[in-house]
């Protein structure tokens, strides 16, 4: 819907391939966390349940395509970083989801590290895939050195 | 139930609609003075690694979908993304790939159009322009707005080729154009529109008319080794070779009609039968 305004069958079925990447990694770092964990439910129901908490993200989503569907690529600064900050109010909401998924399914009394364990596992996986490229000369780019 | 029903069922419709909201559009061949005039991108990302949404195949299609002639695939500080899409690009007869890297470093942003192996991003300008040359390939400078300026020097701007002189954030961020103007202006450099395009909207929204002898990498290359480009930006400005930006003018022929298709009945229906049946699943999915 980025792309073409609208629903396309081939570019669907080629980007679900392409990014299918992206929920492995979560379960990667999810299984990295949980491995040796005590919980109260099994593997497979912690990761529908883990999923389950995914709802902020998915409806930001649906959002983001909708309005770049609606308007030209072209779009004022600002308006980018409305989204840009849009997008730190959803990691923060899902941060929070996640936070009380570790506490009630692992019982732990720190579920803030384990979030931190599976976010950095998860994210970093999805920052080499997606960004890798360039993603250290971006960084000293933006910490002005080199 | 019944509302999963619902949502699945306008998801399904959406993507029927899709299937069928846009007529394929003809890209009737163009020649002025001599040369074929064709319409190029050279600034063009692909996923993975790029930071962009589509696959090397998918924006092959994106481009020839937009009527693009020729395409700068351009991995960031990779060429085998490129490579992907030169191979596909080559089965559909779509548009010619030239293998790029954007060679992506903290102190400039550099174009290597028509390479085949990856260059080091530690490399100063001049260094990489070098090795660029040494693989028959053209420097473009890559959005060279101010804070870049440091990383072209002198010695690199003995070398450079060419320059993105009409590019998005000219639009987004009209106190940028200026610099691009400025920059452009410090030697005779090769005008070039380029998209950089990582997925949203369409690639070719900023383009490059390419004066080539014929529609191959290496006619390309010579065509923009040569200066023989013509960019043009909202307002009507022209870049470029001046002869060759006077004889179109005559013909009226350029600057072609860019924008997308307009949005047909059925892609708005498809577009918002898609956003509404997509909510439904996740709301109620999660119920």
């Amino acid at each position: 819907m980025l792309t073409r305004g609208h629903l396309a069958p081939g570019l669907i079925a080629s980007g679900v391939i392409a990014w299918s990447f992206v929920p492995l990694a979560e379960i990667a770092g999810l299984a990295v966390v949980l491995h040796t964990r005590n919980r109260t439910v099994s593997f497979s129901q912690a990761v529908d349940l883990f999923f389950a908490g995914h709802a902020p993200w998915l409806l930001w989503m649906v959002a983001f395509s909708m309005y770049w569907a609606s308007v030209s690529s072209v779009q004022p600064r600002v308006v980018i970083w409305i989204w840009e900050f849009s997008m730190v109010l959803i990691a923060i909401w899902s941060g929070y989801i996640d936070f009380y998924f570790f506490r009630h399914v692992t019982g732990a009394r720190k579920p803030g590290l384990l979030l931190f364990v599976q976010r950095a596992v998860s994210w970093a996986l999805f920052f080499v895939i997606v960004g890798g490229g360039a993603l250290w000369p971006g960084l000293l780019e933006q910490l002005r050195i080199g | 139930m019944k509302a999963r029903l619902i949502s699945g069922s306008l998801v399904l419709a959406a993507i029927a609609a899709g299937t069928f909201a846009e007529a394929p559009r003809a890209n009737p061949p163009l020649v002025i003075g001599g040369y074929q005039v064709l319409a190029g991108d050279f600034h063009v990302h692909m996923h993975p690694l790029s930071w962009a949404a589509l696959t090397p195949w998918d924006t092959v299609l994106e481009t020839r979908r937009q009527r693009l002639d020729v395409v700068a695939m351009a991995g960031q500080n990779n060429v085998w993304t490129g490579k992907v899409a030169r191979w596909f690009s080559r089965r559909i007869g779509g548009p010619t790939v030239l293998v790029s890297q954007e060679v992506h470093t903290p102190r400039y942003h550099m174009i290597a159009a028509g390479i085949e192996s990856t260059i080091d991003w530690r490399r100063t300008a001049a260094q990489a322009i070098d090795e660029i040359h040494q693989q028959g390939g053209v420097a473009i400078a890559a959005h060279p707005t101010i804070e870049y300026w440091p990383g072209w020097d002198d010695a690199a701007m003995r070398t450079l080729d060419a320059a993105e002189i009409v590019h998005p954030l000219i639009y987004s961020q009209p106190e940028r154009y200026p610099q691009l103007q400025e920059f452009y202006r410090r030697k005779k450099l090769t005008a070039i529109g380029s998209s950089d395009y990582h997925g949203l909207g369409y690639p070719g929204v900023c383009r490059t008319y390419v004066f080539a002898r014929e529609n191959s990498e290496q006619g390309i290359l010579e065509a923009l080794r040569a200066g023989r480009t013509a960019v043009y930006d909202r307002e009507g400005r022209a870049y470029g070779d001046p002869e060759l930006i006077r004889l179109a003018s005559e013909t009226g022929s350029l600057p072609r009609p860019e924008a997308p298709p307009a949005t047909t009945m059925l892609g708005l229906f498809s577009r918002i039968a898609g956003a509404l049946g997509l909510l439904g699943l996740i709301l109620v999915g999660f119920k």
